[in-house]
C-alpha cells in the first residue's frame, strides 16, 4: 500500500472526529455549491415568473377600464360607419348637401363632387366636393353648423367668405369640403 | 471512568519505557491523584524488538488519539557519569563544564553534549558557589539523545523526560540503603558488552571507579570454553538456560569481571575507610539474574537483593490488579517514577527544565521534538474545521429554505397565473381589437380632423370685430387664415386701432392658441380720406412647422 495512504489511514484512525469534520466540510462545500447553482436557477426562474404574474394582474386590474374604452371606439366606429358615403353614389353625395341647403335656406349656386385621391390599404377615403353659397351671414353659419355637426363626418378645406354686394346684406361662401366615405 | 476523571489531568495514561543493554522495559501508567503511580500493565521485549514493542502499544494505548506521553530511561554506552573534583563556583561559566569534560574526558566536542555537575550525595545540582569540592559530571551527547528520541517517536511516543538511566537507579539504591540504615557501601555494577562500570555509593556520595575492561562477552567468551560451543548464539542461550550446572560453573564464567572488579572495591575501601558490603548488578534479565551471585563471590561481597513487591509502596507506586510481580531487574525502570526526598523547591520545575528532583535529569532536546501544545494545536484545528463545517451545513441548510421558499413561491405564482390565463387571454384579444378600432378612428380622424371649427372661427371674428371695422373677405387654405376689410377712422388712429385688435385677436382664448402668428400684413389708405384697407394674416401651427 502506498506509504503516503498508510499514514493518512494512520492519522485517520487516531482524529476520526478530525477526518469526519473535513470530511464533512468538503461535502457541504460540494453540496453548498450545487444548491448556490440551483438556488441561482430557482431565483430567475421565481423571478421571470412572478414579473410575469404581476404584469398579468396589473393589466387584468385595467380590464373594464379597457372594455369600457372598446366600447367607446366601436360606437364611435359604428357612428362613423353608418354616415360614410359612396364615391360613386353622386346623387345620393350632391342630396346631402341639398339637404343642408333647405335647413339653411342658403342658395347654392355652384355644387362640384371632384376626384378623390386613390388610397391604399386604409378604412376610409376623403371625398372632395366644391361648392358655392350665397345667402345672408345667419343663413351662410346655419349652414356651417349643418355641415360640421351633420351626421357625415366633413372636413372644410379652404373656403372663401366674400362679401357679395357692399350695400346688401348677401354674402357668399366658396368652400371646398372633403366627406369621409368608404375606399 | 467518571465525570470528575475528565478534570483531572495527571489521570491520563503515560508510558514507562527503559531502554537498558539488555532488554527494552515498557509499563503504563496513570497518576490518578498526586504522589500515588498505578502501574496498568508491563512487558519486556529484546533491545531490537521494535516490532513487538509496536504492537504491544497498539494493543494497551489504541485509546491515545495523540502522541503518546513517555518517560524514558536510557543507558547509553558512551555517556559520561564521573566523578570529578571541580570549582562550583566556576559553574557560572558556561564553557567551566565543557573545557573540563574535554580536558579530562578526551571528549572533542563537548558543545555538543548535555552536560551537567550534580551533588554526588543528594543527586541535586551543585549551587555556583564555594571552593572545590567532589562533584558528578553527568554527559549525554546530543548524537545518543537524538537517536534515543528518534526511535521513540517512531513510535509515535512523544518523550515528556529523557533521562540517563543510571542516575535515578543509583538514588534508589542509596535511598534503600539510607532505609535500610546500612553503613556499609554499595557497588552497582553495569555490565556492558565490552566492558563494565562499576558505581560504588557510599557515605560520601557515588563513586565512580575506572570502567573494567571486561564485559558480558568475557562471560560468553568465558562458558564458550567451559560448554565447548562453537557460536556465540548457542552460547548465550545457554547462558539463558538457568540450571545447575550453569550456577556451579558460574564463577568461572564471571572470573574475569570479578578479578578486575574486586581491587577497584578494595581500593575503594582504603581509600574511603568505609567497608563495601554488597553488589548489585543493574539491568540483568531474569535469566541472567544468576550472574549477580557468582560476581558477589569473586568479588567477596554479597549481591544486593531488593523485593519490588515491598519497595514499591515505599515510593508510592502501585500495581494494578492482573499485572504481574516486577522482578528486580525492574528497578532501574521504576526509579524514573521515584520522586527521591530533597528540600522543596520555591516552585515546581517546568516540564521543559532540566533539572526535575534528586537524581532526575532531563536531557531531553526539546527542539527536536514535535510542539508539546500539539494536542491543543489539534484541537483548535479539529475546532476550526468543525465550525467551519458547521457553518457549512449551516448554509446548506439555509440555500435548502431559500430554494424550498422560491419553490413554493414560484409554484404559487404559475397556479394564479393559470387561474387568470383565460382572462388575461380575453383580455389581451380585447386590447388587440382596441388597437385595430383606434387605428381606424384615428385613420378617420386624420382624414376628417381640422385645427378648427370654421363657423367657430367666423363667428369669433366677426364677435371681436371693432365697430368702425368692416370685413370684407375671409379667405382660408391649409396654410391659414387671411381676412381682409377697411377701418373707417383717421389713419393714426386706425393704425394704433388695428394693432390694439391684432393684439386682441392673439389673446383671444378662442381665437389665439389656434394660430402660430397673428399679423397684419398690409394697411393702405382707401380712397376715402379717413378710410384704410387692411389685411390680417393668420398662420396655422402646423403650417408654420
Amino acid at each position: 500500500m502506498n506509504a503516503t495512504l498508510q499514514n493518512f489511514l494512520t492519522f485517520a484512525r487516531r482524529a476520526p472526529f478530525l477526518i469526519f469534520c473535513i470530511v464533512a466540510l468538503i461535502t457541504f462545500s460540494i453540496a453548498d455549491y450545487y444548491l448556490w447553482q440551483r438556488e441561482r436557477e430557482i431565483n430567475v426562474q421565481h423571478e421571470e415568473v412572478r414579473r410575469n404574474g404581476e404584469k398579468m394582474f396589473s393589466a387584468l386590474s385595467s380590464h373594464g377600464r379597457i372594455s369600457t374604452e372598446l366600447q367607446s371606439v366601436n360606437d364611435a366606429l359604428k357612428q362613423i360607419d353608418d354616415n360614410l358615403i359612396a364615391e360613386t353614389d353622386l346623387a345620393e353625395n350632391i342630396g346631402y348637401f341639398y339637404q343642408m341647403e333647405t335647413l339653411s335656406r342658403v342658395h347654392l349656386t355652384q355644387l362640384n363632387q371632384l376626384s378623390s385621391q386613390p388610397v391604399e390599404d386604409t378604412a376610409y377615403k376623403a371625398i372632395p366636393f366644391s361648392m358655392r353659397a350665397t345667402g345672408t351671414y345667419p343663413q351662410l353659419i346655419s349652414f356651417l353648423r349643418e355641415l360640421e355637426s351633420g351626421p357625415r363626418q366633413s372636413r372644410i378645406m379652404t373656403f372663401n367668405f366674400t362679401r357679395a354686394d357692399a350695400k346688401s346684406n348677401a354674402l357668399t361662401l366658396g368652400l371646398t369640403v372633403e366627406l369621409l366615405g368608404s375606399p | 471512568m467518571t465525570f470528575s476523571d475528565l478534570f483531572k489531568r495527571n489521570s491520563r495514561r503515560t508510558l514507562l519505557i527503559e531502554v537498558n543493554p539488555y532488554q527494552i522495559l515498557a509499563a503504563g501508567f496513570s497518576r490518578p491523584e498526586e504522589g500515588t503511580v498505578i502501574l496498568d500493565c508491563a512487558a519486556e521485549f529484546d533491545t531490537d524488538d521494535d516490532l513487538g514493542l509496536r504492537q504491544w502499544l497498539d494493543e494497551n494505548f489504541d485509546k491515545q488519539k495523540a502522541w503518546l506521553p513517555v518517560i524514558c530511561g536510557v543507558v547509553a554506552p558512551e555517556g559520561i557519569l564521573q566523578r570529578e573534583s571541580i570549582l562550583p563556583r566556576r559553574l557560572t561559566d558556561t564553557q567551566y563544564l565543557s573545557n573540563l569534560v574535554r580536558e579530562q574526558f578526551k571528549v572533542e566536542h563537548p558543545e555538543s553534549w548535555k552536560l551537567f555537575s550534580l551533588n554526588p550525595v543528594e543527586g541535586n545540582p551543585l549551587p555556583p558557589e564555594g571552593t572545590q569540592r567532589p562533584a558528578l559530571i553527568v554527559g549525554l551527547s546530543y548524537t545518543d539523545v537524538h537517536r534515543s528520541q528518534q526511535r521513540l517517536l517512531d513510535h509515535r511516543l512523544l518523550p515528556y523526560r529523557l533521562e540517563m538511566g543510571i542516575l535515578p537507579l543509583l538514588g534508589v539504591i542509596s535511598s534503600v540503603k539510607t532505609r535500610r540504615n546500612d553503613k556499609r557501601a554499595i557497588v552497582v555494577v553495569n555490565i556492558e558488552q565490552d566492558h563494565t562500570v562499576a558505581y560504588i555509593i557510599g557515605k560520601e556520595g557515588v563513586h565512580t571507579p575506572a570502567a573494567v575492561r571486561h564485559g558480558f562477552s568475557s562471560i560468553v567468551h568465558a562458558a564458550r570454553k567451559e560448554f565447548g560451543l562453537a557460536h556465540s548464539t548457542a552460547v548465550r542461550d545457554r547462558l539463558q538456560q538457568n540450571d545447575e550446572e550453569l550456577l556451579l560453573r558460574g564463577s568461572r564464567f564471571v572470573r574475569a569481571i570479578g578479578r578486575d572488579l574486586k581491587p577497584l572495591v578494595d581500593s575503594y575501601e582504603m581509600t574511603t575507610g568505609q567497608p563495601v558490603g554488597e553488589i548489585y548488578c543493574a539491568y540483568l534479565p531474569p535469566a541472567l539474574s544468576w550472574i549477580s551471585e557468582p560476581l558477589a563471590q569473586v568479588v567477596g561481597r554479597a549481591p544486593f537483593s531488593l523485593e519490588c513487591k515491598e519497595w514499591m509502596p515505599t515510593v508510592g507506586l502501585q500495581v494494578a490488579d492482573g499485572v504481574p510481580t516486577f522482578g528486580q531487574h525492574w528497578i532501574g525502570a521504576l526509579s524514573l517514577l521515584t520522586d527521591f526526598p530533597a528540600a522543596k523547591p520555591e516552585s515546581m520545575p517546568s516540564e521543559d527544565a532540566v533539572y526535575q528532583g534528586p537524581w532526575h535529569i532531563d536531557c531531553r532536546l526539546s527542539a527536536q521534538l514535535p510542539n508539546n501544545k500539539l494536542v491543543r494545536r489539534r484541537f483548535l484545528s479539529t475546532a476550526l474545521i468543525a465550525a467551519l463545517a458547521a457553518s457549512a451545513l449551516m448554509v446548506t441548510c439555509w440555500l435548502l429554505y431559500v430554494s424550498h421558499v422560491l419553490e413554493a413561491d414560484t409554484v404559487f405564482w404559475n397556479q394564479r397565473i393559470g387561474e387568470s390565463q383565460n382572462l388575461f387571454n380575453d383580455l389581451n384579444q380585447t386590447t388587440r381589437t382596441l388597437a385595430t378600432r383606434t387605428a381606424k378612428l384615428d385613420n378617420a380622424y386624420d382624414l376628417m380632423g381640422g385645427p378648427y371649427r370654421v363657423s367657430d372661427l367666423i363667428i369669433n371674428l366677426g364677435r371681436t370685430r371693432p365697430a368702425n371695422m368692416r370685413i370684407d373677405s375671409i379667405e382660408a387654405n391649409e396654410a391659414g387664415v387671411a381676412m381682409r376689410g377697411g377701418l373707417r377712422e383717421p389713419s393714426e388712429q386706425a393704425s394704433r386701432s388695428l394693432r390694439k385688435y391684432v393684439d386682441d385677436l392673439r389673446r383671444d382664448p378662442a381665437i389665439g392658441p389656434i394660430f402660430a402668428t397673428v399679423a397684419l400684413t398690409s394697411l393702405q389708405r382707401e380712397d376715402e380720406a379717413d378710410s384704410l384697407a387692411f389685411e390680417i394674416t393668420f398662420k396655422l401651427k402646423k403650417a408654420e412647422q
